[in-house]
């Protein structure tokens, strides 16, 4: 199971997207996002996820200071590893980590409490992370108006 | 010249990840060679052996988390940052280490 060959679309696809998010604040953002986690089955109880997700917050920040936060939950609220991702129209303070660059675009994770024994889907959320730091990647996620152009964007990046 | 690195963070998901990334953009930018090993949340990939520390000139370890066999980098120059550092200014942290190394070098002259 380790080496099989995985699919993007098994942890991301357009109903995981929202370049409109309604959002003002981190803990908004990661309930509109884990709503959408939600809606496409893929966590079973939102009230535990987002605690999940709260927890890792709490141990330090996940605002990556370049406009773009990266919550993430190893959950036993999640039923399909998965990547949710957001977009503000004003960028906001990560609360409570005020001073940091404010932040535009989420990018939320969420993986399986025993997400070791499938590498494959780790090792492509992990490959779809890094993206982030790529300045050609930062410009298409932070311009543009199409789901579908992001995606097609990170299928290209990833190699697929 | 030549740069080892171990990038490791507490979930071992994103951070470790983005880090080893940015270090290599880094790297190449500035026309360093570097190794990156990731200590994750899928276990030590691209480990850097003993040969590799013998012939490196510097180490860069991330301290989020306690990285595993640091013991390793005893004996070689050592730059210690975060993953979010790194993230936030790959750049920078490559052109310190490198700075780093050439004063380390024209000091033992």
């Amino acid at each position: 199971m380790n080496n099989r060959q995985v699919n993007l679309n098994e942890i991301l696809n357009p109903t995981l997207i929202d370049l409109d998010l309604m959002a003002h604040n981190r803990k908004e953002s990661i309930e509109a996002l884990a709503d959408l986690l939600s809606a496409d089955q893929r966590i079973s109880d939102k009230e535990v996820f987002i605690e999940d997700v709260l927890a890792r917050e709490a141990v330090e920040t996940t605002n990556m200071g370049i406009g773009v936060a990266i919550p993430h939950g190893k959950s036993s609220a999640v039923l399909r590893n998965s990547i949710a991702i957001g977009r503000v129209t004003h960028p906001m303070d990560w609360d409570p980590y005020k001073g940091e660059k404010q932040v535009t675009v989420i990018f939320l994770l969420a993986v399986r409490d025993d997400a070791e024994k499938d590498k494959a889907h780790l090792e492509m959320i992990s490959k779809v992370a890094t993206l982030l730091v790529k300045e050609a990647f930062l410009d298409v996620l932070f311009k543009t108006n199409s789901k579908q152009d992001l995606l097609e964007n990170i299928f290209k990046l990833i190699g697929e | 010249m030549k740069i080892v690195a171990v990038t490791s963070c507490p979930v071992g998901m994103a951070h470790t990840y983005m880090a080893s990334a940015a270090l290599k953009d880094a790297a190449e930018k500035n026309g360093v060679e570097i190794k990156v090993e990731t200590q994750g949340m899928t276990g030590i990939s691209n480990a850097i052996t003993k040969a590799d520390i013998q012939a490196a000139d510097a180490a860069i370890l991330t301290k989020d988390v306690v990285i595993e066999q640091v013991e390793r980098f005893d004996g070689i120059l050592t730059y210690t940052t975060t993953t979010s550092k790194i993230i936030k200014n790959g750049d920078e942290i490559i052109k310190e280490t490198i700075e780093l190394i050439n004063q380390n070098r024209s000091g033992s002259k």
